[in-house]
C-alpha cells in the first residue's frame, strides 16, 4: 500500500450528491421546504461563488514581502449564484428581471430598483449517505445580476441563464450575506 | 454486508426477484424477475459503473411490463443511496428502457443501463 495515498475514513459520509434544488424558502432546523418554494427546473448544476477581494497593505512599502498576514486587509466579497433555469413562469421571471413588477401573467420591468426585489434565496443538496442530509446555502438580499436572457434551441429545450448577488445591507452591515449549513441524515 | 450483497438487496426491492446475471437459470427461474449483470468498484478504481438491468416478465401486455419499469424508474428516481460496510454505492439511470429479444413471443424483456457510483473502499 502507498502510504501518503489515502482518503479520509469517513469520505463516503460526507459527499454531496446530485445538482440539488433553489428554494424561496427553506427550514435548516428541520430540513423542510414546500414544493411550491422550488423556484424552477435547473439544468447543468448550479454554481456558486464566494469571490473576496484584499488590500495588501504592505504591497508599496520597500522590502516588505508580498501577502505579509498582518498587512492583508479584506475589501469585500462578490457572493454569487448562477446557473441555467429550464422552466418558466411569471414569478421566476420577474426574479431574472431583477428589478421588475408582476401582474398576473404579465412581468414588466423597471428602472428603479426597490427594497422588495432583493429576495433570499437557498441551495439545497443531497448530503452523505443517509437520506435527509443536506448542503444548504443561504443567499441573503439577492438580486439578478446576469440580466434577463432566453436561449432556445431546435428541438431542445429553452434555457434561461441566472445569476443572483447576495448584498450587505444598512441594517446589519457586519454581516456577510451568506451563511451555509452542513447536516448529516439520520 | 458487502457491496454486492447490499446491491442484491437493492434490485430485490423491486416486489420481484433479482439475480446477478451469472446466477441465473432462464429455464428454470419463474418471471418476473430481474436480472443485472454484478459488475463493481471501488474509489480507486473506475467509480462508475454502467450493468444493464432486465425485467423479465411472463406476459404479452406490454403494459404490465411496463409497469413494473416505470415503478423501478420512479423508485430510483433521480438517483438512490445505497449503503454498505466500504461506504456508499450511488444509483441513477444511464439510459432509457428498451425492448430486448427473448426468442419466445410470451416472454417479455425490457433492459435499461445504470450509473452506480461505488464511492466505497
Amino acid at each position: 500500500m502507498n502510504k501518503f495515498t489515502k482518503i479520509p475514513a469517513n469520505t463516503f459520509e460526507e459527499i454531496q450528491l446530485n445538482a440539488g434544488v433553489l428554494l424561496s424558502q427553506f427550514v435548516p432546523g428541520t430540513g423542510t421546504f414546500e414544493l411550491s418554494n422550488i423556484i424552477g427546473a435547473t439544468s447543468g448544476g448550479i454554481n456558486f461563488k464566494d469571490t473576496p477581494s484584499f488590500t495588501d497593505y504592505g504591497d508599496d512599502i520597500d522590502n516588505c514581502p508580498k501577502n505579509t498576514k498582518e498587512l492583508k486587509k479584506l475589501d469585500g466579497r462578490e457572493v454569487s449564484m448562477s446557473g441555467t433555469f429550464v422552466t418558466v413562469n411569471p414569478s421566476m421571471v420577474g426574479r431574472i428581471v431583477g428589478t421588475a413588477t408582476i401582474s398576473g401573467e404579465k412581468v414588466t420591468p423597471r428602472d428603479v430598483i426597490e427594497a422588495g426585489d432583493f429576495k433570499d434565496l437557498w441551495w439545497v443538496g443531497d448530503y452523505g449517505d443517509e437520506d435527509g442530509g443536506f448542503v444548504a446555502i443561504h443567499m441573503m438580499n439577492t438580486l439578478s445580476t446576469g440580466g434577463f436572457q432566453i436561449q432556445t434551441g431546435d428541438r431542445s429545450k429553452g434555457n434561461f441563464a441566472f445569476e443572483f448577488t447576495a448584498h450587505y445591507s444598512m441594517d446589519a452591515q457586519d454581516t456577510v450575506p451568506y451563511e451555509v449549513y452542513i447536516k448529516a441524515g439520520a | 454486508m458487502t457491496k454486492m450483497r447490499a446491491l442484491n438487496i437493492f434490485f430485490n426491492s423491486f416486489g420481484v426477484p433479482a439475480y446477478p446475471t451469472n446466477s441465473v437459470d432462464h429455464d428454470n427461474a419463474t418471471p418476473p424477475y430481474i436480472t443485472y449483470e454484478p459488475i463493481f468498484s471501488n474509489w480507486y478504481g473506475e467509480q462508475t459503473t454502467h450493468p444493464y438491468l432486465n425485467v423479465w416478465m411472463k406476459t404479452t401486455s406490454e403494459a404490465e411490463i411496463n409497469a413494473l419499469c416505470d415503478k423501478i424508474s420512479k423508485e430510483i428516481g433521480s438517483g438512490v443511496r445505497v449503503k454498505c460496510d466500504d461506504g456508499l454505492l450511488f444509483v441513477t439511470f444511464s439510459s432509457s428502457w428498451q425492448a430486448g429479444e427473448t426468442g419466445d413471443i410470451a416472454l417479455r424483456r425490457k433492459f435499461t443501463t445504470l450509473n452506480i457510483d461505488f464511492f466505497t473502499f
